[in-house]
């Protein structure tokens, strides 16, 4: 890019063409006309300090870790960058991108680098795959010219987490187009057996008997082997699985299909092979949508973007998180997640901790105290000393926790083994059964054909679907509604809820705060807030929004302030036209030697019992006001209670936060029960008491702390702003910051079980009547090759009906 | 009836050719991005430099 590059006046995004539009009497540069439009519009309604308030909105804030990531750094390379000849390869995820045009910009302005080869971006999985020559371009350039169209790159081990998956579909798929292929050709071979008259010309018969044979035997081996697989690993733990029953009826088939082709008698190649299609043409789409759901929760853990600033001979340099080593000095930023555990060495800073011990406010740290990894360091700036790196961080011990917790299976999936177990079964002592009748009956060479066609018609392919059919079909409409099932088990699990846990902090709530009451004294109101929201401006921390928020709702005037002063984890100095004047907590003001008269602590104390947290405001070296915040509910949460209560659910409310606090959130939801104060590795403990009441128990949290809880509950679900660790012991995710989702997902799940109910009957009855005819002998090959397919075919229209249901 | 000595072997070969065809846009991803692909003809080429 050699032209110089202008800012659009409107969002500041670099523009090589830009639009001219006059706004005020002043010719202002825009990106593009929508830019343009909405600044006329801000002007035509006198909003113009607009864009003298926001200032330069990068400025005082940590830039995204992305651009600094060290991308050329020589542990990454080695990691992520694959060489190929002269040119080196990468994959990067790609934060931002929501459509075509995206896909278009990225790979347009990608191409004008210099040194690039190939750029390809992928709408589906939102990956670019950049290949490019190391002596003319550095891929820390690509990665700034990627952040410059607006998007985040974030490196990506493909070996690592896709590729095993995209390689088991890519085989899935390749069997099923051969099978599928296969079936083509034994159809075609099929309709003139069935349909012509061959007296006259037996040899063509037999010709077309024998091609059909050999175009099934590869296509069918090829298309079973996975499935023979999965059959006798069940069967050396002593059960017939899904897979078993499954390959019991096709080799049952293809078994009295050669005999037929040999003997004479009738084939069954056509639904040998079409059964086998269908049944892998649900396990690509299975897979398919597996790997959607997976891509979409690793783009939410953005799991292996990590990267850290150590400081090596007094030079801070920006590595990846693998490089750091226990001893490192790491630089953190304010706003930065501290990456390591450590000891502080220089600077103090609020940090929060609340991934780890669900406490919202910041705790403030100074030199010598303890900080552990994944907190964050809220308004100062850092420098630790690492003690845990990797494997010994705080965080990775939680980890430990989840995968303990997860090993025991659920219930509902127990029980579909048990089905298949009983269904093999009973298939094969009803064979037994009958060549056992008929061989004493009739002789044996007749009594074995028997057999055969119960094995046939007793056509697994209705049970093989009717799961997994309606499980695809729901989580697949799941993934459009922003629910994603990450385990076919929640889907199972999910109908059969006795109990729902709800956390508090950033699940019923919005982990926003608001602004609930204003205590001023001796002052107006709008002085007080005027005063708050001018001292609060600069700041992003939640309760500087809320006041910030609420002081613009009011449009009030800021007074001027001067000499700003920022108190770690206490609050704000500064200077106003009537003196200094003060905003933070009490603490702050005790420390500024301001006295709290006893009616102030009275009002304070008030405030606390309603659950709120105070904010004093001083001015001049008195109080003049106290403001209370409280953690906004979601807007749809006491809703969603109450339609769970109407469907008999329990619910209860837990949170770590101190008891007025619970109560009040629980009394406004109407929960049925209340537990607050519970600490972290109590959580878990209180699903496990549920548990052993034969309930089953959803818990629904955000928190680090909340992982090994969802991992114990029956369905875990989390919320998709939570913590990465939140998010991969949850079964469930639900995506956007609606609870109500929750409700979404329950029914999604009812009428998933309901379809796999309905489709078990029509597998049974199917079974039911053709069962007895094969016992009888009567099932002729007409018979049998319409009976067959009509039986699959319903229970795949049936799930169907899941996709066009509306809820 | 002697058309089929002919026409099967036929079919044999175009089913081949089916076949590898398929294989081959398997195993170079013809099917990975079947999201983005419709997209593509919108875009706009303007001739390389």
């Amino acid at each position: 890019m050699n032209v110089t590059d202008t800012r659009c006046f409107h969002c500041g995004l670099e523009t090589r063409n830009p639009l001219v539009g006059t706004i005020d009497g002043q010719e202002r540069d825009f990106c593009c006309s929508g830019c343009r439009t909405v600044c006329e519009i801000i002007h035509s309604h006198g909003l113009d300090s607009y864009y003298a308030k926001r200032g330069d909105s990068t400025s005082g804030r940590a830039a995204p870790e992305a651009l600094e990531f060290p991308f050329d750094h020589e542990d990454f390379q080695r990691q992520y960058v694959q060489m190929d000849g002269e040119s080196c390869q990468v994959s990067l995820m790609i934060d931002g991108i929501h459509c075509a045009a995206c896909i278009w910009l990225i790979e347009k302005g990608l191409a004008q680098q210099p040194g690039i080869e190939d750029v390809q971006v992928s709408l589906g999985t939102q990956r670019a795959h950049l290949r490019w020559d190391p002596a003319k371009v550095q891929l820390s350039a690509l990665a700034r010219a990627i952040t410059q169209l607006g998007y985040r790159p974030y490196p990506y081990d493909a070996s690592k987490l896709d590729a095993p998956l995209k390689a088991r579909n890519r085989d899935m798929l390749l069997r099923m187009g051969v099978v599928g292929l296969g079936t083509l050709g034994t159809m075609y071979l099929a309709e003139p057996l069935y349909f012509s008259d061959f007296t006259g010309d037996e040899g063509f018969e037999r010709l077309l008997i024998w091609l059909a044979f050999l175009i099934a035997t590869p296509s069918s081996l090829y298309a079973i082997m996975p499935i023979l697989k999965g059959a006798w690993s069940g069967l050396r733990q002593k059960v017939i699985n899904m897979d078993g029953t499954i390959a019991l009826g096709a080799l049952g088939t293809y078994a009295a299909s050669v005999w037929g082709a040999v003997s004479g008698g009738p084939i069954y190649f056509e639904s040998l092979t079409m059964f086998l299609f269908l049944i892998l043409a649900g396990r690509f789409v299975e897979g398919a949508v597996r790997r959607k759901v997976f891509s979409a929760t690793e783009r939410l853990l953005k799991l292996e973007a990590k990267a850290a600033t150590v400081i090596q001979e007094g030079i801070p340099q920006r590595v990846p998180l693998q490089a750091v080593r226990v001893g490192d000095l790491v630089a953190v930023k304010a706003g930065e997640a501290i990456p390591v555990d450590g000891v502080i060495v220089e600077g103090s800073a609020g940090v929060n901790e609340a991934m780890l011990s669900g406490e919202s406010r910041p705790v403030l740290k100074q030199p010598g105290d303890r900080v552990l990894g994944s907190s964050v360091a809220v308004d100062g700036a850092l420098v630790v000393k690492a003690t845990g790196v990797g494997q010994e961080t705080q965080l990775n011990q939680i980890v430990r926790l989840i995968e303990q917790a997860d090993s025991h299976r659920s219930p509902g999936a127990r029980r579909i083994d048990q089905i298949t177990n009983v269904f093999g079964l009973s298939v094969v002592v009803v064979a037994a059964l009958a060549f056992l009748g008929w061989s004493v009956a009739a002789s044996p060479s007749h009594a074995v054909m028997i057999a055969v066609a119960v094995l046939v018609i007793t056509c697994p392919c209705a049970l093989g679907l009717a799961i997994p059919a309606a499980n695809v079909l729901a989580a697949t409409k799941g993934v459009d509604r922003g629910i994603l099932f990450a385990d076919g088990a929640a889907l199972e699990a999910l109908p059969g809820v006795t109990h729902v846990v709800l956390d508090k902090t950033g699940t019923v709530t919005t982990g926003h705060m608001e602004v609930a009451a204003v205590v001023p004294f001796d002052h107006a109101e709008s002085d007080l807030l005027a005063l708050a929201a001018a001292l609060e401006e600069g700041f992003e921390h939640p309760i500087a929004r809320a006041i910030k928020t609420l002081g613009r709702e009011r449009g009030l005037a800021l007074p001027e302030v001067a000499e700003f002063q920022v108190v770690s984890g206490r609050g704000v100095l500064g200077r106003v036209a009537a003196g200094k004047a003060a905003i933070g907590s009490q603490a702050l003001l005790e420390s500024q030697g301001i006295a709290l008269p006893e009616g102030v602590r009275t009002s304070a104390d008030v405030l606390k019992e309603r659950g709120l947290t105070v904010s004093f405001v001083a001015l001049d070296g008195g109080v003049i006001g106290l403001l209370g915040m409280r953690d906004e509910l979601r807007s749809d949460a006491a809703e969603t209670v109450k339609a769970l209560q109407a469907q008999g659910v329990h619910v209860t409310l837990l949170s770590g936060d101190h008891r007025q606090a619970a109560e009040l959130a629980g009394k406004a939801l109407g929960v049925d029960r209340i537990l607050s104060e519970v600490m972290p590795d109590e959580k878990q403990r209180v699903i496990r008491e549920l548990q052993s009441s034969e309930r089953v128990v959803v818990m629904v949290g955000d928190g680090v702390n909340d992982a090994p809880a969802l991992a114990q509950a029956d369905v875990g679900i989390a919320m998709g702003e939570g913590t990465d660790l939140s998010i991969t012991s949850a079964k469930v995710i639900l995506l956007g910051d609606r609870l109500g989702l929750l409700l979404c997902a329950l029914s999604l799940a009812k009428d998933a079980q309901r379809i796999i109910r309905q489709n078990l009957i029509l597998s049974a009855v199917y079974n039911a009547l053709t069962i007895p005819l094969a016992v009888a002998g009567l099932v002729t090959p007409l018979f049998a090759a319409i009976a067959m397919p009509l039986s699959s075919l319903a229970v795949i229209g049936n799930s169907l009906r899941l996709t066009r249901k509306e809820a | 009836m002697d058309i089929l000595l002919i026409m099967i072997p036929g079919c044999a070969v175009l089913a081949l050719v089916m076949l590898g065809f398929f294989i081959w846009a398997t195993k170079t991803g013809q099917f990975e991005d079947m999201e983005g692909a419709k997209y593509r003809i919108l875009y706009d080429d303007e001739p390389n430099p």
